[in-house]
């Protein structure tokens, strides 16, 4: 690392976003100062740093903020290009691909996750499991067209979709006791489960990830309170 | 339209008649000076072209590059185009300014874009919440200028780009559809920035007419309400 580099992350421990920088910042070799935030008491830093959003993460390199998960961890591929592993590939097309898919996990996969579990009505939630199953079809597809038979989208290491899907691991883990589903079921997304235990057994990747039960308890406590707010409300 | 005489072009552009995502690519693939074929879809009726070329979104922009398989989804596309060919670079060189390139970018896509798409077909208190959605969006994009000719700086880039459905789409949509989100004297940066991006010589020439995208949006004013309707059972 070059001298004189200071990163700091503003950082929530469950947050998957989060999560995502701090596995590319371990990915690389690169020591940073993290600092937790605490959503409903946000820090005159946090404010400041991200005006427009006031969420985490942010990436504050010698000062200058710079926020959005997929826009931080190629920030960090890009001024760090020296330091360690790249993650994203040189050639113009592969470049394309990878932000191709790195945009549809968050677009259309995560979005249809959350409505399959946070839809208001059963409907909503019905068409969102129904989105999920698609959206996580595509991707199975994805990892056998950029992996091409090697075990992660990056190929034989890690690259950006798979640390921006890998940020998502611990809760795709949880959602198995908070929710009753598999997201990467063996028998349906072969590819996608198998690179799940890869991921996850990578040095760089392990000590960094969720602890899942942990997740499970937090999850459980976000429940509880949507299903007090909705009586609440008189639903 | 560009055309040029023999060799083809190695670039397929696919299109379709009022869309802002492929004009995004047309203006970049000018400003790289990079010669291109179009193609121009009727997503009411998608060719097995496009859905072989797009089979997961199954829209356009679509950009065929030589032998290569396609590319999709305009920033992406915009982003290849920036890095696969030569010419004046559309994002900065530095990595700080790509991120900020990128956000930006970004926030019109989901913070102004999508809401102001909602805005146009949905009615009562959905409408009026998206409405101030979009609005709160536009106020941070008119600081955003801060008086300069574009979000580039001098010269027109990534985000200029990418806001582009701002400088000529927007009023057309609050004409076909009676939702005024700029009221008289307001956002008058971006009024300016519409002005500068919609003369520059690498825009004017795909900028679709206006009186025909009038028509395009008024004949699809059922579709796109139906449509708005299901997506925003949310």
């Amino acid at each position: 690392m070059a001298g004189g580099d200071e990163l700091k992350l503003l950082g929530m421990w469950a947050s998957p976003f989060v999560l995502r920088v701090q596995l590319a910042l371990s990915l690389k070799g690169l020591s940073y100062e993290y600092v937790e935030e605490d959503l409903k008491n946000k820090s005159e830093l946090l404010l400041k740093s991200n005006p427009v959003h006031n969420k985490v993460p942010v990436l504050l390199h010698n000062g200058k903020p710079i926020c959005e998960s997929s826009i931080i961890v190629q920030y960090i591929d890009e001024a760090f290009s020296g330091t360690g592993p790249s993650l994203i590939p040189a050639d113009p097309y592969e470049r394309a691909l990878a932000r191709f898919w790195a945009a549809y996990v968050d677009d259309k996969m995560l979005a249809a996750w959350n409505q399959s579990s946070r839809g208001k009505t059963e409907e909503e939630r019905a068409e969102g499991k129904k989105q999920s199953a698609v959206a996580v079809e595509n991707l199975e597809g994805a990892l056998r067209e950029c992996g091409k038979g090697k075990p992660f989208f990056g190929g034989d290491s890690v690259g950006y979709v798979d640390v921006m899907l890998g940020g998502l691991l611990g809760w795709v883990r949880a959602a198995e006791e908070l929710q009753g589903v598999k997201h990467f079921d063996p028998a349906r997304t072969p590819l996608l489960a198998a690179w799940a235990e890869s991921f996850g057994a990578l040095d760089a990747i392990r000590p960094v990830m969720h602890d899942v039960n942990r997740l499970v308890e937090f999850g459980k406590m976000l429940q509880a309170r949507q299903a007090a707010a909705a009586a609440g409300a008189g639903n | 339209m560009s055309q040029q005489v023999p060799p083809p072009p190695a670039v397929k552009l696919v299109t379709a008649f009022g869309s802002p995502f492929a004009h995004r690519v047309e203006v970049a693939l000018t400003l790289k000076g990079v010669p291109y074929e179009l193609v121009t879809e009727d997503l009411a009726n998608k060719s097995e072209m496009l859905l072989t070329h797009n089979p997961v979104h199954k829209t356009v922009p679509v950009l065929l590059h030589g032998d290569r398989p396609a590319v999709c989804e305009s920033l992406v596309i915009v982003e290849y185009v920036d890095e696969a060919f030569d010419g004046p670079r559309l994002l900065p060189a530095d990595p700080y300014g790509r991120a900020t390139a990128r956000f930006w970018a970004h926030f019109i896509d989901n913070k102004c874009l999508k809401p102001l798409w909602l805005s146009m077909w949905t009615h009562g208190e959905a409408q009026e919440r998206f409405a101030r959605e979009t609005k709160e969006s536009l106020a941070i994009l008119e600081a955003q200028l801060e008086g300069r000719s574009f979000f580039g700086g001098d010269a027109l880039g990534f985000v200029d780009v990418a806001a582009c459905t701002l400088a000529h789409w927007l009023d057309v949509l609050e004409e076909v559809t009676g939702v005024r989100l700029v009221t008289d004297g307001e956002y008058p940066a971006l009024r300016r920035w519409a002005k500068e991006y919609t003369s520059h010589q690498a825009v004017k020439r795909f900028l679709p007419d206006r009186d025909q995208l009038v028509a395009f949006f008024a004949a699809g004013k059922e579709r796109f309400t139906s449509m708005v309707k299901a997506a925003v059972q949310q």
